[in-house]
């Protein structure tokens, strides 16, 4: 097979933690994160708030360099692309967020949106024009009358369908959702699901798909990566994943076991400063055992499993240079 | 039927502490015109009792809960019905009655626990606040009762959490601030609107968890708005769906899930256990596909009977009355899945 479309390596974003009431304590969003997306498959990244999901699609976006580590698309590497070559290779790969609420201009009419990137890509007749919205929203799932409306008079589900036939405007490769479905009710949520397994077969669109929600991703994503403050602690088959987790944080995220520490209100130590190169789950850890004040490195455990732990529970054998002790 | 003769809680007390009769809440429309937002809403909470409000965006389960305690925003105005808490008129009590309820029997847990706090106040110096207001003490009992709520919450460690600020919280903790304001009044019923809904899973099972402990050791019932079936199901005794404006099933929480009878109810239940349950190998989800009616389109007929896969001729014709099933249940169909109203 030919190369993946999208190839992150070692991408590392570090903040400063300024302003009112800031500490100047730097922000490890991101920790050496590689992640690899093939040709017409979709990878989905999971992991809770403040977990770095979102720092990883903006450097997948490019709309911030990473400090460290590099992006390839279809093998060009978009650190060292800018201006208008940039701007045409980001016609390849196109973003929905999380709030139809806030992506879209309440001013302007459905048209116009839609037809934003089409007028930033070339010159195109008005008429060229209405008829390339009617089919994006055809695509999205909504009527071609839906070209007068302004975002004020539709509900989530048809903003977000909206937003779908906007990002597929210019015909992109990939799709970069971040969180699409979370702003939405239950039973929309499962028609923009259904929209993109819909676009993917059709299209053979490419995409990654962020949620905090691993159970939603099961149907879409055949692969997925689990992030846990800013890392990848665990990646491999969706239904592996969901089955099989080895990853004590993944085993979390599906509600099999309570976190411990914390346990009485069952929330998890997110958040609090883990020491210096140590295992940043240690503290919520139920298994924290005395090798975990060493970060465990990414690792496959099984084919095409990979694991960030010391003592995965549930695999017998602890790793090679871990003593429980 | 009321909750404490199948087994649920607050068997001992029988008189409601919530009590909602044919509720009308509306918007007067261009031509003066009253469009209704919530249609002919009744329900009950008894004390203990735990109850769950599930539905869609404008579906009015929202609004309904916050009319409860005299709230509902301009220009939605209560138009017809009664609403009575621990025995007092809302509608008809004085302001400064009404101000003893809210907070002191009634609480809200608000949506968006990030715009509720005041960012230049510390959490404490907020949560002593309010306690000094319900309660009769001195600023430095003030201040030890807020740690103590703080604690309560699982806040840790509540003194650095107090001396913070709310940008310095994460979503989580905030809400546990909120609901240790809530509990500040030593209320008898906490409202909760959709309050994980900014959060992620963990999160949320964390404060769901938290509430379920609440309602336990102190007997406090609780009002549980969500959108969700499938998340709050495990958390309530009694679950009521709203559909444009109106309730279309009502009933304990393990009838809902067993053997829904109204296909609204049905048709949630199968989709948040297709999206969610890892067994199912299917290609595509069955959504209930179209959108909800806005207030003001609502048709003559079943308002649900558009999106209704089982609708027939006569459910577009005839408004369903909301029947009772026996065993606690009410269902607004013509054509319910099971069984024979009773």
């Amino acid at each position: 097979m030919s190369q993946p479309l999208l190839v992150a390596r070692n991408l590392s974003k570090t903040y400063r933690n300024r302003g009112l009431g800031g500490t100047g304590a730097p922000v490890h969003a991101v920790r050496n994160v590689s992640l690899e997306i093939g040709r017409g498959s979709v990878l989905a990244l999971a992991g809770q708030s403040g977990s770095g999901k979102s720092t990883v699609a903006r450097l997948l976006l490019a709309l911030e360099p990473p400090d460290t580590g590099t992006v390839l698309f279809d093998g060009i590497p978009l650190n060292d692309v800018s201006g208008a070559r940039l701007r045409r290779l980001r016609r390849r790969f196109q973003a929905v967020f999380q709030d139809p609420y806030a992506s879209l201009n309440p001013r302007l009419t459905i048209r116009t949106i839609v037809a934003e990137p089409l007028r930033a890509a070339g010159n195109l007749s008005s008429g060229v024009l209405t008829q390339r919205v009617g089919e994006l929203l055809e695509l999205a799932g909504l009527p071609a009358r839906f070209m007068a409306k302004r975002p004020g008079s539709l509900s989530g589900g048809e903003r977000q369908r909206v937003a779908i036939a906007r990002a597929l405007a210019t015909r992109p490769d990939l799709l970069i959702l971040d969180e699409p479905l979370s702003a939405l009710d239950v039973s929309i949520q499962a028609q923009i699901l259904n929209l993109l397994l819909h676009l993917r077969e059709e299209l053979g669109l490419a995409m990654l798909f962020i949620s905090h929600d691993l159970a939603l991703v099961r149907l879409i994503a055949g692969k997925t990566a689990v992030m846990y403050e800013g890392a990848v602690v665990e990646q491999g088959p969706t239904a592996t994943l969901l089955t099989a987790p080895m990853h004590p944080y993944t085993q979390t995220l599906l509600g099999e076991s309570t976190p411990a520490q914390t346990g009485r209100a069952g929330q998890l130590a997110s958040g609090v400063p883990w020491p210096e190169g140590s295992c940043p789950f240690a503290p919520s850890c139920p298994f924290a055992a005395a090798a975990c004040t060493k970060e465990p490195p990414l690792e496959e455990l099984a084919p095409d499993h990979l694991v960030a732990c010391w003592f995965p529970p549930g695999v017998k054998a602890a790793r090679t240079g871990a003593t429980r002790s | 039927m009321r909750p404490g003769e199948d087994g649920s809680r607050g068997a001992a007390d029988r008189s409601p502490l919530l009590s909602i009769t044919d509720l009308v809440i509306s918007v007067p429309g261009p031509d003066s015109k009253q469009t209704p937002l919530v249609d002919r809403i009744s329900l009950t909470v008894f004390s203990g009792e735990r109850v769950g409000i599930i539905g869609e965006s404008g579906s009015g389960k929202s609004l309904t809960a916050l009319a409860a305690l005299g709230l509902a925003p301009p220009p939605a105005q209560i138009t017809g019905g009664t609403i009575t808490i621990d025995g007092i008129d809302m509608l008809a009590a004085p302001e400064r009655e009404l101000n003893r309820v809210r907070g002191g029997i009634v609480a809200l847990v608000p949506q968006e626990p990030a715009t509720a706090l005041n960012p230049v106040y510390s959490v404490g110096f907020q949560l002593s606040e309010v306690i000094r207001l319900h309660r009769d003490v001195s600023r430095q009992d003030a201040r030890s009762i807020a740690l103590g709520l703080l604690a309560r919450t699982g806040l840790r460690p509540p003194a650095s959490i107090a001396r913070a600020y709310a940008h310095q919280l994460s979503g989580g903790q905030l809400q546990r601030v909120m609901i240790a304001l809530a509990l500040s009044g030593r209320p008898q019923l906490l409202i909760a609107d959709e309050p994980t809904t900014a959060l992620d899973a963990v999160t949320t099972r964390g404060i769901l968890h938290l509430l379920d402990e609440l309602s336990k050791t102190d007997a406090l019932a609780l009002l549980l708005i969500s959108h969700d079936l499938d998340l709050v199901a495990s958390h309530v005794d009694r679950v009521i769906i709203m559909y444009a404006g109106e309730i279309v099933e009502e009933a304990p929480t393990e009838r809902i899930f067993n053997e829904p009878r109204h296909p609204y109810t049905a048709a949630l239940l199968r989709i948040s256990r297709e999206i969610r349950s890892p067994e199912a190998r299917k290609r595509t989800l069955s959504a209930i596909e179209g959108t909800i009616p806005a207030p003001g389109s609502w048709e003559t007929g079943c308002r649900f009977a558009p999106r209704c896969s089982r609708a027939r001729p006569a459910c577009f014709a005839q408004h369903p009355e909301l029947v009772a099933h026996g065993g606690g249940r009410a269902v607004r169909c013509l054509f319910p899945l099971a069984g024979a109203p009773s």
